[in-house]
């Protein structure tokens, strides 16, 4: 028995960290080998692959208007892509987006159809319907993080459930006290017009768009200028020894699930005060959720993620021209998302290894 | 008299569907189990599930075969297993975000390739097969009560209980599960014995994904002959609390998975008896006594010492 | 019994390794003997670890050859050394703590069968326990077994396959003297039986003690191979450091001030709510060290929680000079003037990921000058990295750069940055020297002695009895959670505070009692 045994002057090494540069490429990479993967996959269709890519780009960048719709499918999962970052930077798994944007959107219904003759400018009613978004989202993260700092309850698991018994209690609300009378759709009345967003430069654009990305400014403040976004990576990276500096370790929990809720709820909030004007069964499509996938390919930072919220809001909208002009359906574009994520982490971690010369 | 036999007619129908429900819950419990206990934390069982309903009900609606559908789910739960696998122990990344980014492409493919197979389905035409009937066991299924409850079930309930014990003696019976058991305690024991810490978690997170597609076959094959989106509605979660509840030991999932499956169950039965409350409360009901479980159990003491942590050489 | 006649059982010939520049082992020559006890004897970073992983197949040498039995052997792990006869105990022990004896022995093992037969392997273990005197319970989880028990695990895995040569790489390091003493009686009996031990210390007593021969170990390089009987303390001292050596540091005296920190009637829970300390009562004065010394397990990472804030306190009172600080806050307890030095400095000391700059403020991160209202003052935070840096010799690239990157006295010197530059009243370290040089080692005295000069008093907290008796005034010993006994430095002995250590008190008087 012979082994051959070849030895070649390098040696395979893994790099606790990657370098910025690194990490840009492998989103490159990643992106490249995605779109790819899709055109392979559109060609199958027997589709010619330029007229499709043509037609999503056309779609979602191609004209002023294609570029505010855009924006405005951008922006509720740039706010929830938000939201995980908070959670995320701590290491607090808050999966409760989802949840958490309709607690958002029935908070804002709720002060709208309690009190429907407050008769208030939309500068004093806007700014109050969004706030009681906020509180219900937090108070909805809230129960979570108060599980998890005060019991160490898997906060994972929790905001999955709570997912599910919020959108039950919505349909139920949408079903029975708070629908439109005589409708047969699940929906609330209209709502009165001081809600409404205010609209951009005589667009579609809403301030929501705005309100995100002053939402990004602002969390990209508190992550690396402020007291408590210090607090919040040091629970992220090390809970022992930033419990043995003092940082109690259960009031940034609560207070990371908090911030993360209200935020997912600003988005619910804005998203039924600028788009449907009313509470409407499916006004989310998965939007929690990806923002989840927008935090991870925005690598955890607020720029990143408002760049990867505008390329899946291009993404979306680019996708309802693809099926104008092709065969391909729109749904290719949850799988292509799904699969630029599965990329991006597959060459991160790739990069990580390093060939050493030895 | 009517009505006490009435009501005890109820409460078999009841705990048979909770066997029925639990099985269901059971095989996927028992599959995220054994990567657990190998030290992986998979968070993607949902994804996996969700896999093995798709897989399970496209095998069977292409070959016309209930048996070949669900070998087909058990393929479709191990393709995706094996993506987790490669990010989560080849590549080392995070588990968590492994299993969060699995889910997602696992749900993104199903939606993807449902639409693709069937481009024009609307809310009246959805695509439907029979789906498999129950397997009355010869005599035991006679038995008055624990018959119809425990004997009148589906082929893949039997198979659970089965598997259950298969399981159980595994871990604690043969070499093998020792080595599975320390894996998830203390991974450098079993490497400095030369075994290869990597492949035997890939192998566990392998068998957890043949599980939860199996698991996900059972709800498209067994429970309702149609495939929708999101159709295993978290008991992929559902299974993950399930472990953390059963102390990560055998016979206390199976108690789990039971009490689970009984929720469905009284959900399912009482919405059916036109119980003067919304349905959609009743829907609740299995997600807030999931978070009260896992609430209860957060003392737990059996969860493996390494679960979760990458394995690196000195 | 041996000849030497006898052919070696192991050569190591030229064998060299290194990491990227760094040179750990530089052709290193030794043999061993068969039933021979042979140590390898250095200072920390002089390459007796690295040197131990080649032989025992955990690293491959860059050149150079091992010959075992006669053959030259090239292991590509550790299994491929077992199987040959080379057994290994480690100093941090690798057992599934859940797990009992039996089930840590065997786990893995070639063996014919699927099934588990632990009856048949318990009866086996039972025969090899017997046979080197070890008694203790086979069917006890780990967890509940004392930490010399759990070393006796490591060796019967070892003896359980039938090794020739077994290395042990610093195992006294956790053990009371009493232990010590029973492990060298196992060793000596599996020499005896015609197993070679290699012994890998730091400990010229041990070196004498035990061994047959000894091969001492300077910065990578094997300096000489000699035999035990022709060596003294004096000239394997002089070998070791390559110097002649004073064992001790200058240490001037410092007048005892009035009580810094007062620990009353003290008792901590553990995690699952057993008593960890039990009625602890000490005393520091400024410009004194207490030494607290103890095996490691015996309550004091749980008492050092507690003055520091992070465990609640079952009974008692701490006082920090004036200040009450009994359940007080970290941050509380930090702002009164308790500086710490944990343990594990990656794990409870400082936030990898974390710059130095960020870490050298934690903790007072949340107060002046380094933040006002929420909003944290990176240029202030710059000038005090950078000043830290310098003043601490901190070797690093930058403010910026992640700590994880740094050496092990680089972290120590990071953290001491943190803890000790502003005024102090109280330092409370736990094993501040483990894993350093003894350049890093000696800086880290300087500075504590220099800040008893500055009116500070310091609870050093250590297993290492060498430096307790070095700069330590008093030294207290924490037994199962209590204090057993308390002596002036030039009171005590080794012996004295190893029956302590093990839980023995002695007849005679402490001279000074630990209570009023």
């Amino acid at each position: 028995m012979y082994k051959v045994i070849i030895k070649l002057p390098y040696t395979i090494e893994k790099r606790k960290d990657i370098s910025f540069l690194l990490s840009s490429l492998s989103i490159v990479v990643a992106l490249t080998v995605s779109i790819l993967a899709a055109a392979g996959m559109i060609s199958l269709y027997g589709e010619d692959v330029g007229i499709v890519l043509k037609a999503i780009a056309g779609g979602s960048f191609g004209s002023m208007s294609a570029l505010i719709d855009t924006l405005i499918k951008a922006t509720p999962i740039l706010l929830t892509g938000l939201a995980t970052v908070v959670a995320f930077r701590a290491k607090v798994w808050n999966i409760g987006q989802e949840g958490q944007l309709y607690a958002g959107a029935m908070g804002a219904t709720f002060v709208i159809l309690t009190f429907p003759d407050l008769n208030l400018p939309p500068v004093v009613h806007i700014p109050l319907l969004l706030f009681a978004s906020m509180i219900t989202g937090a108070i909805w993260g809230g129960i979570p993080g108060y599980l998890k700092a005060r019991y160490n309850v898997n906060e994972i698991i929790v905001t999955v459930m709570l997912n599910y018994v919020i959108q039950y209690l919505c349909t139920f609300l949408l079903n029975g006290p708070w629908q439109e009378p005589g409708s047969y759709y699940y929906n609330t009345v209209k709502f009165p017009e001081s809600s409404f967003l205010p609209l951009l430069f005589d667009t579609r654009l809403h301030i929501g768009f705005l309100i995100a990305l002053i939402t990004a400014f602002l969390v990209y403040f508190l992550i690396w200028k402020m007291k408590l976004g210090f607090e919040i990576r040091a629970r992220g990276d090390n809970p022992v020894a930033a419990n043995y500096k003092g940082i109690s370790i259960q009031r940034v929990t609560l207070t990371t699930m908090l911030l993360s809720g209200a935020i997912a709820g600003l988005a619910g909030g804005v998203e039924i005060l600028g788009i449907h004007h009313k509470l409407i069964w499916g006004f989310s499509s998965g939007f929690g959720f990806t923002g989840i996938l927008i935090c991870l390919l925005g690598r955890s930072h607020p720029l990143g993620v408002v760049i990867a919220s505008i390329f899946f809001g291009a993404l979306h909208n680019g996708s309802s021209a693809m099926q104008i002009y092709s065969d391909v359906p729109r749904s290719f574009v949850n799988l292509i998302m799904g699969l630029i994520i599965v990329m991006m982490l597959f060459w991160e971690a790739v990069f990580k290894y390093r060939l050493r010369r030895i | 008299m009517l009505s006490d036999i009435l009501q005890s007619g109820l409460i078999i129908s009841i705990l048979a569907t909770a066997v029925r429900m639990g099985t269901i819950l059971l095989l996927a419990a028992l599959g995220e189990l054994i990567v657990e206990r190998s030290g992986v934390l998979n968070l993607s069982v949902e994804g996996m599930m969700l896999s093995g309903a798709f897989g399970g009900f496209i095998g069977a609606y292409y070959t016309n075969s209930l048996w070949l559908g669900v070998l087909s789910a058990i393929l479709a739960g191990l393709l995706i297993s094996a993506l987790f696998g490669l990010l989560a122990i080849i590549l080392q990344i995070d588990q968590t975000v492994s299993g969060l980014t699995v889910n997602i492409f696992a749900a993104g493919l199903t939606f993807y390739l449902y639409r693709t197979l069937f481009p024009n389905v609307g809310a009246t035409n959805i695509p439907a097969l029979k789906p498999f009937s129950v397997f009355q066991l010869p005599f035991l299924s006679d038995i008055p009560i624990i018959g119809k409850i425990l004997f009148s079930q589906y082929a893949l309930s039997y198979l659970a209980f089965f598997l259950m014990l298969l399981v159980a003696f595994y871990l604690y019976r043969t070499k093998s599960g020792l080595i599975l058991r320390t894996l998830g305690e203390n991974p450098r024991v079993v490497d400095m014995k030369g075994i290869n810490v990597m492949r035997y978690r890939f192998l566990a997170v392998l068998f957890g994904g043949m599980m939860a597609g199996l698991a996900g076959s059972f709800i498209t094959l067994a429970s309702v002959g149609i495939f929708v989106a999101d159709i295993t509605s978290g008991r992929g979660w559902l299974a993950i609390a399930i472990v953390i509840f059963g102390d990560w030991k055998p016979v206390k999932i199976l108690w789990a998975s039971l009490f689970f499956g009984f929720i469905d169950a009284l959900q399912m039965q009482l919405q059916a008896l036109g119980v003067q409350l919304p349905f959609q409360l009743f829907l609740t009901m299995p997600y807030i006594l999931t978070t009260v479980a896992v609430f209860l159990a957060r003392k737990r003491s059996g969860a493996p010492l390494a679960l979760g942590v990458h394995y690196e050489r000195e | 019994m041996n000849s030497e006649f006898d052919k070696p059982l192991l050569t190591v010939d030229n064998l060299s390794k290194s990491f990227g520049q760094f040179i750990a082992n530089d052709q290193i020559c030794f043999d061993v003997i068969k039933g021979h006890i042979h140590c390898l004897l250095g200072e920390n970073g002089a390459g007796k670890s690295t040197l131990a992983n080649c032989i025992y197949g955990a690293s491959k040498p860059d050149s150079g050859r091992i010959v075992f039995k006669g053959q030259e052997v090239s292991f590509s792990s550790p299994k491929d050394a077992i199987r040959q006869g080379i057994g290994m105990v480690h100093q941090h022990f690798v057992l599934s703590e859940p797990m009992n004896a039996v089930e840590n022995i065997i786990v893995g093992e070639e063996s014919t069968g699927t099934f588990l037969n632990l009856q048949n392997d318990t009866e086996k273990i039972q025969n090899l326990c017997d046979q080197y005197d070890l008694t203790f319970d086979l069917s006890l989880p780990v967890s509940q077994l004392s930490v010399g028990e759990q070393q006796w695990i490591e060796i019967l895995k070892a003896l359980y396959v039938g090794v020739d040569l077994l290395l042990l790489d610093e195992p006294t390091a956790v053990l009371t003297p009493q232990e010590v003493e029973r492990l060298f009686a196992v060793i000596s009996k599996m020499a005896a039986e015609g197993i070679s031990v290699i012994l890998i210390t730091h400990k010229l007593d041990e070196v004498l003690d035990i061994s047959n021969s000894v091969t001492v170990l300077r910065k990578a390089k094997a300096i000489i191979t000699v035999d035990t009987e022709n060596s003294t303390k004096a000239s394997l001292a002089k070998l070791l450091v390559g110097r002649d050596f004073d064992f001790k540091v200058n240490k001037v005296k410092v007048d005892r001030g009035a009580p810094v920190l007062e620990i009353k009637n003290l008792s901590v829970l553990r995690d699952n709510k057993t008593l960890a300390v039990n009625r602890v009562s000490l005393t520091v004065h400024e410009g004194e060290i207490l030494g607290l010394a103890g095996v490691s397990g015996n309550g004091q990472s749980e008492l050092f929680d507690a003055l520091v804030g992070v465990r609640q306190t079952e009974n008692g009172s701490i006082r920090l000079a004036e200040d009450e600080i009994t359940n007080c806050s970290p941050a509380e307890i930090s702002i009164k003037g308790m500086a710490s030095v944990p343990q594990d400095r990656l794990k409870q000391g400082l936030i990898g990921n974390f710059s130095v700059k960020e870490n050298l403020i934690l903790g007072a991160h949340s107060n002046p000058p380094f933040c006002s209202r929420g909003v944290l003052n990176w240029k202030t935070i710059m000038d005090f990295s950078k000043e830290a840096i310098n003043n601490f010799d901190i070797r690093t690239i930058g403010p910026e750069q992640k700590v994880e990157q740094l050496s092990g006295g680089n972290l120590q010197k990071v953290i001491l940055a943190r803890e000790i530059s502003h005024p102090i009243k109280t330092l409370i370290a736990s094993s501040p020297t483990r894993g350093l040089d003894i350049n890093a080692s000696f800086y880290v005295y300087s500075r504590f002695l220099e800040q008893l000069k500055l009116k500070a008093g310091i609870l050093l907290i250590s297993e290492d009895l060498d430096e307790l008796f070095n700069i330590a005034d008093r030294i207290a010993v924490i037994y199962n959670g209590s204090i057993l006994g308390e002596y002036c430095i030039e009171d005590a002995t080794i012996e004295k505070i190893g029956l302590l250590m093990a839980g023995l008190k002695e007849e005679t008087e402490p001279l000074v009692q630990s209570d009023n």
